[in-house]
Formats: C-alpha cells, sequence, structure tokens
C-alpha cells in the first residue's frame, strides 16, 4: 500500500513539474482566440471554465456562457470591452477590472451601439457596467456587486451612462457599488423594474435629459434618487423606501426641471422628497407615507403642481427653507391627502371642503440647523410644533385648497405614546380591580 | 447573599404586578407596530420596524424601570428591611451594589423575554430577520433599562413618601422625555461651529440619546462615513464610547449619590 501511494505521489508530482498550470490551460482556447477565429454573426458558446484574460470583442458575435463560466480579468484595465455594433454578450460572471478611478476601468465596458448584455454578473471590479458616448444597448437581467474590498467612495458606479442615450436598462439587481446607476449627459433612455441598493445615491443623475424610470425599487442607499440639472425626467410606479441616514432622502431634484413624478411609493427615508431650484415639476399620485420629513421645498422651487398625493404619518408633513411657497397644492379641483387634516366633506364628493393649511416652526430651525434632524424621532417635536403654533411663531405655510380622503395603510408612530398611556391605564386598572377582588373574597 | 436578594426582589416584584405589566406593554406595544406595518402593501425592513418599537418603548421603559428602582428601594426603609440588613454587617455600598444588581437580574431577564416573545410575529411582517440587529436592539433597551432604574434607585434612596415619589418620577421621566429635548431644540438655532461640541456633549449626556445614536449606527440607521464638517464635530466620539460613558455616569453617578445620602441619613439607626 505505501508504495502504491509513494508511485501515485511520484507520478502526480512530475505531471506537475512537466505540466505547470498556465500550459495545461492552454489546452483550452482563450475567449480572445475564439474571437479572432469567429466569423461576424457566430455565436461562440464558452465552457464552464474560468478565463483568466481580460477580452476585447470588435466583430458582431455573441458570446455565451455555461452555467459557471468566469471571465477573470487582469486586474489592469476592462474585463470585457464592446468595440463593435451589435454585440451579445450572455450568462457569463466577470470579475476583477483595474480600480483606477481615473480610468474608468469595468466589468463590462462599452463603446459602440445596439449590443446586449444580458444575465451577466459583475463582481470586485470598479465600474460594472460603463456606457460611454453609444446608444441603443439593452442591459437585462444583470447582477452587478460592488467591489467590497474598496471603501464606498473608492468604488466606481454600477452601471455609468456617460453621453449614452436610447438605451434599455431592465431587471438589473444592482448592490453596494458607489452609485446604483449614474448618468451624466445621456438622454431618452428607459430604465425599468430595476433592484438597486446599498449605494451612495440609488439614482446619480446629472445633465441628463428626458429619461423615464418605471417600476424601479431603491432601497437602503445613502439616497434613493439624486435628479440634478436634469429637464423632463419621468418617474413612474418606482419605489424609494428606507434611506435614513441623517441626510438621505428618497428623491432629491437640485436644479431638475418639468419632471413627472407619478404613482411613486416614498416611505421609511429622512426625506420624501427634497426640492431646490427645481420648477414646474408634476407630482401626481404618490404616496409619500412615514418619513421623518415628507417634503422638504425650499422657496426656490417655484410653479410645481401636487394633486392626488397621499401625505401620511410623516414626522414632519412639509418644511421649507423661508419665504413664500409658490407652488400649486391643487390641480383642477384635486388636491392631495393629508393625514394630519380634520377633513369636513359635507357633499361627500371625496374632496374636502375645508382647506389644508400647514405650517411648521421647526422647518425654519432645519433650514438654518442641520443638526435639527437629530430631533425628528423625539415626542418633543409635537409640544415644540404646537406650541409654537399658539404663540404664532409657525412658518413656512402652505394651503392645499381642496385636500382629499386620506386611504389609511400607514404606521402612526407619534400616536403610540396616546396609546401607550390608554393601555398602561387599562392594565393598572384590571390589576387593581383584580387585588380588590381577592380582598373581598379573602 | 447576592442569590438570597435576588430571590427577593423576584417574590416582591412578582407580587407587585409590574412584572405583568411591563410584559404586556411591551408584548402588545411591539405586536401594534408589527400590525401597522403588516398592513402596508409596501416592503418593510426588519431595522426600520425596530426603530419603531424602539420609539414606543422610549415612552414607556424608562418610567417602569424608573418606577421599580424606586419603589424597591423605598419599600426597603418603609418596611425597616434596611436598617435589618445593615445590621448583619453589610454595608451601604454592599448593600446599595447588591440590590442594584439583583433588580437588574430579574428586570432586564423579563424585558428581554417580553422583547423576544413581542418578536415572534415579526417574522411574517418583516422581508427578513437579522439576529444581529435584534441583539442590538435589546442589548440597546438593557442599557436604558438599567440606566432608569440606578436613578429610580436613587429617587428611593433620597424619599420615602408614596406621593412625592411618584411625582418625582413622573417628573424625571418628563424631563428625559421631553424637557431636555425641548431646551435642546430652542437653543439649536443659536448653535455655531464653535458650539457644535458643546451641543454634543450636552445632547449625549441624555442616556436616551446616547443609547438612541448607539442603536442607529449599530443598525446602520446613521451612517457615520462621508459626514459634512458639521456632523464629523458633532459625533466627535464612536457610538461605544458615548455609550459606555453615559451608562458609567449615570449609573455610578445614582449608586454613589445612593449610597452617600443613605449614609447621611443613617438608615441604620431608624
Amino acid at each position: 500500500m505505501r508504495k502504491q501511494l509513494a508511485a501515485i505521489f511520484v507520478i502526480v508530482g512530475f505531471a506537475f513539474i512537466c505540466f505547470p498550470r498556465s500550459a495545461m490551460a492552454d489546452e483550452q482556447a482563450s475567449i480572445q482566440e475564439l474571437l479572432e477565429t469567429a466569423e461576424p454573426g457566430e455565436s461562440i458558446q464558452l465552457e464552464n471554465h474560468v478565463y483568466h484574460e481580460d477580452v476585447v470583442i470588435d466583430k458582431p458575435v455573441t458570446i455565451k456562457g455555461a452555467e459557471n463560466t468566469v471571465i477573470h480579468g487582469t486586474g489592469d484595465g476592462n474585463v470585457v470591452t464592446l468595440n463593435h455594433d451589435g454585440i451579445t454578450l450572455e450568462n457569463v460572471t466577470v470579475k476583477n477590472s483595474g480600480s483606477i478611478l481615473d480610468y474608468d476601468y469595468a466589468g463590462i465596458k462599452i463603446y459602440s451601439n445596439d449590443n446586449r448584455v444580458i444575465d451577466t454578473t459583475i463582481e470586485d471590479s470598479l465600474h460594472g457596467i460603463y456606457l460611454s458616448e453609444n446608444t441603443g444597448n439593452e442591459l437585462i437581467g444583470n447582477t452587478i456587486i460592488g467591489n467590497q474590498q474598496l471603501t464606498q467612495s473608492s468604488r466606481g458606479n454600477g452601471i455609468h451612462l456617460f453621453h449614452s442615450s436610447d438605451n434599455i436598462i431592465r431587471n438589473n439587481t444592482i448592490d453596494g457599488a458607489r452609485d446604483g446607476v449614474y448618468f451624466s449627459f445621456s438622454e431618452d433612455n428607459q430604465v425599468d423594474r430595476n433592484r438597486i441598493t446599498n449605494h451612495r445615491y440609488g439614482l446619480h443623475y446629472m445633465y441628463s435629459d428626458d429619461n423615464t424610470f418605471h417600476q424601479n425599487e431603491f432601497f437602503e442607499n445613502t439616497g434613493g434618487a439624486a435628479i440634478m440639472y436634469s429637464d423632463n425626467i419621468t418617474l413612474t410606479g418606482n419605489q424609494f423606501y428606507d434611506h435614513h441616514n441623517l441626510q438621505s432622502f428618497g428623491i432629491l431634484l437640485q436644479t431638475a426641471n418639468d419632471a413627472t413624478i407619478e404613482n411613486n411609493q416614498i416611505h421609511f427615508n429622512q426625506k420624501g422628497i427634497f426640492m431646490d431650484q427645481s420648477n414646474r415639476n408634476f407630482f401626481k399620485g404618490n404616496v409619500i407615507t412615514n418619513n421623518q420629513i415628507g417634503l422638504d421645498v425650499w422657496n426656490s422651487s417655484i410653479n410645481n403642481q401636487f394633486t392626488g398625493n397621499h401625505i401620511l404619518e410623516n414626522n414632519l408633513q412639509y418644511t421649507t427653507n423661508d419665504g413664500e411657497d409658490d407652488n400649486e397644492w391643487s390641480v383642477q379641483g384635486t388636491g392631495n391627502a393629508w393625514s394630519d387634516h380634520n377633513v369636513i366633506d359635507l357633499d361627500e364628493d371625496g374632496t374636502a371642503d375645508n382647506a389644508y393649511v400647514h405650517t411648521s416652526a421647526f422647518g425654519e430651525v432645519l433650514s438654518e440647523q442641520p443638526l435639527g434632524v437629530l430631533f425628528l424621532h423625539s415626542p418633543a417635536l409635537t409640544i415644540y410644533e404646537k406650541w409654537n403654533e399658539l404663540i404664532g411663531k409657525e412658518k413656512g405655510t402652505i394651503q392645499d385648497p381642496n385636500p382629499i380622503h386620506v386611504q389609511r395603510e400607514t404606521a402612526s408612530i407619534a400616536s403610540f405614546g396616546l396609546w401607550i398611556m390608554v393601555l398602561t391605564a387599562g392594565i393598572v386598572g384590571f390589576i387593581y380591580w383584580r387585588k380588590k377582588r381577592q380582598q373581598r373574597r379573602g | 447573599m447576592a442569590l438570597v436578594m435576588i430571590a427577593k426582589e423576584w417574590k416582591e416584584f412578582y407580587r407587585s404586578s409590574l412584572l405583568v405589566i411591563t410584559a404586556v406593554l411591551i408584548v402588545v406595544s411591539a405586536w401594534f407596530v408589527l400590525f401597522q406595518y403588516g398592513v402596508m402593501e409596501v416592503p418593510v425592513a426588519l431595522r426600520t420596524g425596530i426603530v419603531s418599537v424602539f420609539q414606543t418603548s422610549v415612552y414607556f421603559l424608562p418610567l417602569i424601570a424608573t418606577v421599580y428602582g424606586a419603589f424597591s428601594m423605598a419599600m426597603e426603609k418603609n418596611r425597616r428591611t434596611l436598617p435589618i440588613v445593615l445590621a448583619r454587617g453589610i454595608t451601604f455600598q454592599q448593600f446599595v451594589l447588591r440590590k442594584f444588581i439583583s433588580l437588574f437580574a430579574i428586570f432586564l431577564p423579563t424585558i428581554m423575554i417580553a422583547y423576544i416573545i413581542a418578536m415572534i410575529p415579526a417574522k411574517t411582517v418583516f422581508g427578513s430577520l437579522t439576529v444581529k440587529e435584534f441583539a442590538v436592539f435589546l442589548f440597546s433597551i438593557m442599557v436604558l433599562a438599567a440606566i432608569f432604574m440606578a436613578i429610580g434607585l436613587l429617587l428611593g434612596s433620597v424619599i420615602s413618601e408614596k406621593l412625592t415619589l411618584i411625582g418625582l418620577i413622573i417628573g424625571i421621566w418628563l424631563t428625559f422625555i421631553y424637557l431636555i429635548d425641548l431646551l435642546l431644540m430652542y437653543w439649536l438655532p443659536s448653535v455655531a461651529m464653535d458650539d457644535v461640541l458643546a451641543f454634543s456633549i450636552v445632547y449625549f449626556l441624555s442616556p436616551i440619546h446616547a443609547v438612541q445614536y448607539f442603536l442607529f449606527v449599530q443598525l446602520d440607521v446613521y451612517r457615520l462615513s462621508d459626514l459634512s464638517a458639521l456632523y464629523e464635530q458633532f459625533t466627535f466620539q464612536s457610538p461605544w464610547l458615548v455609550l459606555i460613558f453615559n451608562a458609567v455616569l449615570w449609573i455610578g453617578l445614582a449608586i454613589g449619590l445612593s449610597i452617600y445620602l443613605l449614609k447621611r441619613k443613617d438608615v441604620s439607626h431608624d
């Protein structure tokens, strides 16, 4: 037995010396070699194999991975580069791009048009997918996980668009990059049904007009969607939730104009919607609930329209920095539902007969002193607001002339105190009654 | 001796019905939160629920812990068990420390079990349950309860009369829940950059703020990376240090003062 084992060791050792790892891998053609021999329009089926290389695709082919196909980059540049129109990359795992931010390295970098990247997984890379100066690409069903070995500010973005238009970005899951999806000078893109979590900003958006975001889920980022210096954005049916940090928000509009923001769910954020220097935006049918601040609309934002929104159970429903509000809180006779409004609706038409007027003294404190957010959880906040209302010190008035009925399905933390006091009294009463009864029996 | 005291505390705690009140309040208030989230048609993360349960608990848990500590100590004096214990050769220091430990040993498991029971339906409400998040919450709640129990112990050492004690407990509770925050909120507009450190120190002197800050950072509700200069200055110490400092300060101060005041009144010769 010992002799047999010794013989096996000798043979295996001899094999390792004579056929080192690189030589054995050579038996498997590299992707680059396969590409060199492929004809345009050909489909290349990769094997269950880890390919150690950076790949540059410069002809219109389809590359399909098997169940466990991995393209492991050299760590010195982009792992997969698409340099020709009409390429399809499908079902591969891409790892280990270079990590120098100045060079914008990516797991998959696309310089060409009309490509499709489908069902890929991208890990340990700077940017996930980088679209550079191109048009008409489709990114569908990809999973992008940010490089957790880097600090968040040193990571790249999940999907990065630079001068890239008419793309479809759909059903992707992006987790733990710097920004989930980053737009810069990119127009007419359609972003649907993506799940974007654990980033600095879920959506970071600069100088990009006419893009559509539909049914995406932004959660547990530092900020949900930061939309800046852009016009004509459409946000419909998206969810923005669990952005709790001291300076977090569901949606931020900074110098963003003429956006349509409709039927979105915005809840459990530090601020639901924050607006500065953003004009003529249209908000309809959004549900803005259980945020610390529902709406923070600075007076630099004017001519915005709010109709049919449900603004419910936020610790502060509305705040502003200073000055007069110049926005419309009712459009064509339909205002918004406010959970802190006692609706009187004698004609039962669904619209209140009494206007909703909101004022907040603490909103002004918040606009001047950012540390004010520390007290948004405080039980004393309600007392502070009520007291200032009594002495007439409140500011930041808005008026909704046609508020609508509230459809309640929210959690009201503020009313817990009262409930608990009632509950305590009930329990104490029960115990007292029980003791009395025992005494009588005794 | 310590075990005897724990057994005695358990009997008193059980008989006083405070056990039932505490457990029922915890369970019902937490279920109330869970129920409200359960009927929402939107995803709710566990940490969101935990934050709400914590905010709810802040209303009543400090009050109950203070009541428990205060009345337990006051009863020792009123029933004259304290002079008897002291006559057996136990010092004031030993008595107060053992009293605190035995109260701690009874009250904390009770609330822990109550919160565990309270969170049983959480699985159906939240997408996923993380043991670490819940453990951090339990730890925070325990520290909060321990601090207010020590404060209660001090109140019970000072005052024996029932009505005065109740008034003082409510006063202390209102101070920590409302008054401190109101004062800080009125101070806030005049806090310049140079004053942030002082504001931070005063803010974190409140046990509720210190525990909440610790919990929120651990739950990633507050992230301490990439903060502005203002917040950098405000959060000048790590949450662990803030919590430990606050707990040591309040518990140490309350127990130390209790010992001092009991000695000064010389309860052993009552």
